[in-house]
């Protein structure tokens, strides 16, 4: 846990945290980026790991991602969470799942939750891996 | 001091644009550049989600930015066909191209609350640059 957390903190920058945020259902995703916008926070938002994967590829400078664990197309969560910490290490990880997770997937990521996901709960844990960056 | 119930009134009095495409990086670019000139945006990926939003949403939407070839059950005409028999009050404009799609969120954002944050030309040059990049990305 919590490679990207250390490297996230030295980031004396002030600018918003620009969050990523996967998720497959359109209402879900709509809801949840709204309410981190509404929280201060810019957002960018993909309909699944591919989405997600062009926007990293494309230098958009994303600091966090916060994805489902399941989502249809080539890769679920698990699997994006996976090349994100092969190719993007500086880039924070939060999993949201309504399954339980496996060990060796919790040790990739900075964080998780369980669903349904409770907004205020989710922020405290961006608050945490953004401390010289909350709004 | 604003209150809640003022904030909820302000927020609702904002126009919202639902912005479709299946390119994610110019949805993305669109809908940041009618952020800034106001608007409140939702993002759909393809026809089929902006279906659910206008039918589960309990966002009004004011105006549907289509693009025009998406895969999936629906393309952007037949979106405009359904919003036509559907939600005749939806205003909707289809951009077929970056271009395109770049010279109308303008014009949109000429009608909105703010003023245009950049001239559309720009917002052409960042899709470009993206594009560019994520292919350049795909290579190596």
């Amino acid at each position: 846990m919590a490679a990207a957390y250390a490297i996230m903190k030295l980031r004396p920058s002030a600018r918003k945290l620009i969050i990523l945020v996967v998720e497959d259902e359109v209402l879900v995703r709509t809801v949840l980026a709204e309410d981190l916008r509404n929280h201060g926070y810019d957002i960018v938002e993909a309909a699944n790991a591919d989405e997600a994967l062009s926007i990293l590829q494309s230098n958009t400078g994303i600091d966090l991602v916060i994805t489902d664990k399941r989502m249809p197309g080539s890769l679920d969560g698990v699997g994006l969470a996976r090349v994100i910490r092969a190719d993007h290490r500086h880039i924070g990880l939060i999993m949201i799942s309504g399954d339980p997770l496996q060990a060796e997937v919790t040790d990739v990521l900075d964080a998780y939750l369980s669903k349904p996901c409770r907004v205020p709960e989710l922020l405290a844990h961006v608050r945490a891996l953004s401390p010289y960056m909350d709004q | 001091v604003t209150t809640v119930a003022e904030a909820a009134t302000a927020e609702d009095a904002r126009q919202t644009v639902l912005v479709v495409d299946d390119e994610v990086l110019i949805r993305m670019v669109i809908s940041e550049y009618l952020r800034g000139c106001g608007y409140r945006v939702i993002e759909a990926a393809s026809a089929d989600e902006a279906l659910t939003v206008l039918q589960h949403l309990e966002t009004k939407v004011d105006v549907v930015f289509s693009d025009i070839d998406m895969p999936g059950s629906m393309d952007g005409f037949a979106l405009s066909h359904w919003l036509r028999a559907n939600r005749p009050s939806i205003d909707v404009i289809l951009a077929g191209s970056i271009t395109r799609a770049a010279d109308e969120a303008a014009e949109l954002c000429d009608a909105g609350p703010l003023p245009k944050p950049y001239e559309p030309q720009l917002v052409i040059d960042r899709i470009r640059r993206l594009l560019a990049a994520r292919a350049a990305s795909r290579k190596s």
